[in-house]
């Protein structure tokens, strides 16, 4: 009974085809930069984890995992485009999985960089797999094997709010909520690093490699003279019969993964929150027509009807105020057999836009409908028209309503996020449980253009005060390195380097990896009901 | 129209499916008999209907069903009756196409008097650093375009105004 978007693209026409041109190219450097990420490792870093008998972090991920099952995988570009790209992946795989039948958090520090030391982004990454955990009641399990925190870069891995400390009090927290963790020690946990294992519910350490230690053998030296070994200091079989550290001792990392599995076995399973729910179909359209439709020009607008036809089951999509605030497409449709309720761009946010997004929310939360955010949005509308028809409190009802919405919301960059409209569509700021980013995707305060004017108006303004008049030449050199710093700040590789997403996605994947998403995020209940004052 | 509108061969029939043990009986066009369907797997149904039973294949695509039944294909399409309501008024009526914020046009793609199909660009403007191409949301005759390429309108400006095709012009 409900209608199905009705397509009107021309997969033939010439500007398909260029499209889909350029975003095969855009998939195609993001894969491989992905592929880098994952995989490439000097040699002698792989040889020195051979000698030692370490499995590689992903073959740990792999044994670890239920065999067929997938693996979300989240920020495997972390730190792509910091520390001269040394830490790929932030050295660290996270994820969700199924683990024995459960949905699982897997978090592992990557010793094939930097005997796994954690970067400031590396810490960023392990508190968000945390918080990812907490706000969606999962259960973690850490594979711990690193050399702590990164020296060099101390004061960015240590002492602020959301540094390294955090790791600790969300381990605690989760613990709390009743949410179980276990820890598989196959390196070194030093310092901080040691009360990953110990807050943890359960824990397994490898005989051998594994210890778990406040201050390691030379600290201990220097520190009270005392001359000791690792693993007489903090090693599997110290703490799993005599300080009762950890829980297990394991002869090899095969055996300590699958005494995890076993673990993990005896959990309880989450009961799922209940949502509507239907049989799943595919999209009516072809998914990978996204190629063809999403412009090679970023400043191309497009019809982002056509991209939720390629995203929902059946293509099939209730349209709500199809005729009111047509800049925002609001609707109802099904993801995997989950109703959900999409808002997506379709140009500026005008007030009847702003007005009819909040309203249309507002239903979703009553109706127990998860909310899907589609980006592609400059900003909420200027001039003396919109500010005289208070488009500010208009943006505040929408923004306000998001914040406070009780079901959980999603979120997909698909092309822009300029200004305010990040805010009222549910940017990083406003506790998506997950957002993702296509790769030709761009983020910032303004576009490039518009900050070099912008600034280089305030310099030339400044120096006219003192009564200095500069050439064409001169402003350019003002506009030039602000054009090339934000061209570098707005790309999708910038953001996903410092985690202002969960990662970059493959267009086409988008469904599957909202579905995984959801289908996560309902382990946890919905929120309380209510929200501020409205600013009428 | 009571039931399922379902079209086969150019005909639509009104189906009402009204359950009861063991099966279903199907009321078609008021007339009423008993069907039962059980699975065999993998597309193969066996049908009972009338008194007689025999083995079809059903598959389904977005709505259309193919059934196959004594080597001969049916294609059933379910027809979505809001869907055909909005429609056929699109098409009595001509309507305004309006712009959704102010700028300017970059490019007219039809002209005046033209037989546009639904889907066809019509326009090209830009506002906000935005382009944004005007589709035609229905089949009709291209009535007026107020503005030509290099100027400016306000938000809710006629772009394009549509007129109703008449019947016998209309491509089929």
């Amino acid at each position: 009974v409900m209608r199905r978007i009705r397509s009107h693209v021309d997969v033939r026409s010439p500007a398909f085809l260029a499209n889909r041109e350029k975003n095969l190219e855009r998939v195609r450097e993001f894969r491989e930069r992905q592929e880098e990420a994952r995989f490439s490792r000097p040699r002698r870093d792989l040889d020195r984890l051979a000698r030692q008998g370490k499995l590689f972090v992903r073959e740990r991920i792999e044994k670890l995992l239920d065999p067929g099952t997938p693996f979300l995988e989240l920020s495997s570009l972390a730190a792509c485009t910091e520390y001269d790209g040394e830490a790929k992946g932030a050295s660290s795989v996270v994820g969700i999985g199924i683990v024995s039948g459960r949905e699982v958090v897997v978090r592992a520090d990557d010793p094939s960089i930097k005997g796994g030391a954690w970067y400031p982004l590396t810490v960023k990454k392990i508190v968000r797999a945390l918080d990812v955990a907490i706000e969606n009641r999962l259960p973690m399990i850490h594979v711990c094997d690193s050399a702590g925190g990164f020296l060099p870069l101390q004061a960015d891995v240590f002492p602020d709010r959301y540094l390294a400390g955090r790791i600790f009090r969300n381990q605690s927290i989760l613990s709390k909520m009743r949410v179980p963790q276990l820890s598989l020690v196959f390196g070194r946990c030093t310092a901080g690093g040691a009360y990953i294992p110990s807050l943890s519910d359960y824990s397994v350490i490898q005989r051998g490699n594994g210890a778990i230690f406040l201050g390691g053998p030379p600290l201990v030296k220097a520190a009270t003279g005392e001359v000791v070994d690792a693993e007489a200091l903090g090693g599997a079989d110290l703490h799993t019969r005599v300080s009762g550290v950890a829980d297990y001792a394991a002869n090899s990392e095969e055996e300590a993964i699958l005494l995890g599995r076993e673990i993990v076995s005896q959990w309880e399973k989450p009961r799922k929150t209940w949502v509507e729910r239907r049989d799943a179909e595919p999209p009516y359209y072809d998914p990978e027509e996204l190629y063809g439709i999403v412009p090679a020009d970023v400043k191309v607008q497009f019809d982002m009807r056509e991209v939720i036809a390629r995203i929902v089951d059946g293509s099939l999509f209730h349209e709500y105020q199809p005729d009111y605030g047509t800049t925002l497409v609001c609707g109802f449709a099904w993801i995997w057999g989950v109703r959900v309720g999409i808002l997506a761009n379709d140009g500026v946010l005008f007030n009847d836009s702003s007005l009819k997004g909040a309203h249309f929310m507002e239903l979703c939360n009553h109706n127990r409908t998860p909310l899907v955010f589609l980006q592609n949005i400059t900003g909420y509308m200027v001039g003396r028209e919109a500010e005289s028809k208070g488009i500010c409190k208009d943006g505040a009802k929408m923004i306000m309503i998001q914040s406070t919405s009780d079901v959980p919301k999603f979120t997909i960059m698909c092309n822009r996020s300029f200004g305010a409209g990040n805010y009222g569509m549910c940017g990083r700021a406003f506790d998506s449980r997950f957002l993702f980013s296509w790769p030709n995707h761009q983020i910032g305060v303004m576009g490039p253009e518009q900050a070099a004017d912008v600034l280089a108006d305030v310099k030339i303004q400044q120096l006219e005060r003192e009564g200095v008049k500069l050439s064409k030449e001169e402003v350019d050199k003002i506009r030039l390195p602000i054009l090339e710093s934000y061209e570098r700040e707005i790309s999708a590789y910038y953001a996903t380097s410092h985690l202002w997403d969960d990662g970059i996605i493959d267009p086409v994947d988008t469904r599957n990896v909202l579905g995984l998403s959801i289908h996560a995020a309902l382990s946890a209940p919905f929120g309380e009901p209510g929200t501020g004052v409205l600013r009428l | 129209m009571k039931g399922y509108p379902l079209r086969l061969d150019g005909t639509t029939a009104d189906v009402v499916p009204v359950h009861r043990p063991g099966g279903f009986d199907l009321e078609i066009d008021g007339r009423r008999i008993a069907a039962r369907l059980e699975p065999l797997g993998d597309g193969e149904w066996r049908l009972s209907a009338d008194g007689r039973s025999r083995v079809v294949w059903i598959a389904q695509r977005g709505n259309r069903a193919f059934v196959q039944l004594d080597g001969r294909v049916f294609e059933i399409e379910i027809v979505n009756a809001l869907e055909e309501l909005i429609r056929e008024a699109q098409r009595a009526g001509g309507d305004a196409l309006l712009a959704p914020m102010p700028g300017t046009v970059i490019r007219v793609a039809t002209e005046v008097g033209r037989t546009v199909a639904e889907g066809e660009a019509l326009i090209v403007i830009e506002s906000m650093k935005l382009q944004t191409s005007i589709f035609a949301p229905h089949e009709g005759r291209v009535a007026e375009i107020p503005f030509g390429e290099g100027q400016s309108f306000d938000k809710g400006a006629v772009l394009v105004r549509l007129e109703p095709v008449a019947a016998e012009e209309t491509p089929s």
